[in-house]
């Protein structure tokens, strides 16, 4: 039992490990590193960004988003390298066009519409 | 009167948003239609020699196939990409991080269906091309242009349905 939990200590110290695989000149490189590993999605694995996941992709696509940072690359390049190698569907934050209107706004329009009939409810 | 329609309103409203989902479904978001180059490459084949972009000849329709010995539904797709070849049809194969014995097995074993093999270890060309895994079967036009990328197993439907209208032109 003691080298179950023993073994399970250790996996989880190595994935600690891996976060720091990568060494930076700055504290800025280090934070765009997070954001962008944050906010580009694994093409493969849905709902995850590449920051959280370990498929071997995800781990391609974080090495050229460090060598980019290392080259001095700013965040919209880099965002724009990924997106056209692997579609606009990586990028978390989708464009702001027509198509994704409803996207940004229906929370919006969900909140009005249940505080429309809330008010309906009270004044009955 | 007026209230029975107000009563109605939030049924058509969830109508609204799950047609909307619904329709969402059908979208294929594997299915990319990103006009790109292949770029420039210094790689070699699965055996050994030097080859480039130039294996890319203008006026001619090919695809790019993305496969490996580790990768199953590959071999669910190989009878297909056989076929067709032979049909004359010229593929282009992308060894993706595969091993180059246990490639060169397969081939003998299995038929091989490729014009050129890229031995693209490390996934690099892969990752220029934007390959997340295997298989993925890409169409180039005759000026070496992507037209089309298709994630997952390649079949009669999809080549009918996604490639031959490309083509016909």
């Amino acid at each position: 039992m003691i080298k179950f939990f023993l073994i399970l200590f250790f996996i989880t110290s190595l994935s600690y490990a891996e976060k720091n695989l990568y060494s930076f000149n700055s504290e800025f490189q280090k934070e765009l590193f997070d954001e962008l590993t944050y906010e580009i999605g694994c093409p493969l694995c849905a709902g995850s960004n590449v920051s959280g996941s370990s498929a071997p992709i995800a781990l391609d696509i974080k090495e050229f988003i460090y060598k980019e940072i290392i080259n001095g690359k700013t965040k919209s390049e880099i965002k724009d390298q990924v997106a056209s190698k692997f579609g606009d569907e990586v990028l978390f934050a989708p464009p702001r066009n027509l198509s994704t209107l409803l996207l940004y706004f229906f929370p919006l329009v969900l909140v009005f519409f249940s505080l429309f009939f809330l008010m309906k409810a009270r004044n009955k | 009167m007026k209230k029975n329609y107000l009563i109605l309103l939030p049924l058509v409203f969830v109508g609204i948003i799950s047609s909307f989902f619904i329709w969402n479904l059908n979208y294929e978001k594997s299915d990319t239609l990103v006009v790109s180059d292949i770029p420039e490459f210094q790689m070699s084949d699965l055996k050994g020699n030097k080859i480039d972009r130039s294996i890319f000849k203008v006026d001619e329709y090919k695809l790019i196939n993305v496969w490996a010995t580790w990768c199953i539904n590959c071999k669910l797709e190989h009878g297909f990409l056989m076929s067709l070849k032979n049909e004359n049809f010229k593929i282009i194969g992308l060894n993706y991080k595969d091993n180059l014995e246990k490639a060169n097995k397969w081939l003998v074993q299995f038929g091989n269906p490729y014009k050129k093999n890229i031995f693209d270890q490390k996934g690099e060309l892969g990752f220029e091309l934007g390959v997340a895994g295997a298989p993925e079967t890409y169409l180039v036009n005759k000026q070496n242009k992507i037209l089309h990328k298709h994630i997952g197993i390649m079949n009669e439907d999809i080549w009918i349905q996604k490639f031959l209208p490309l083509i016909n032109d």
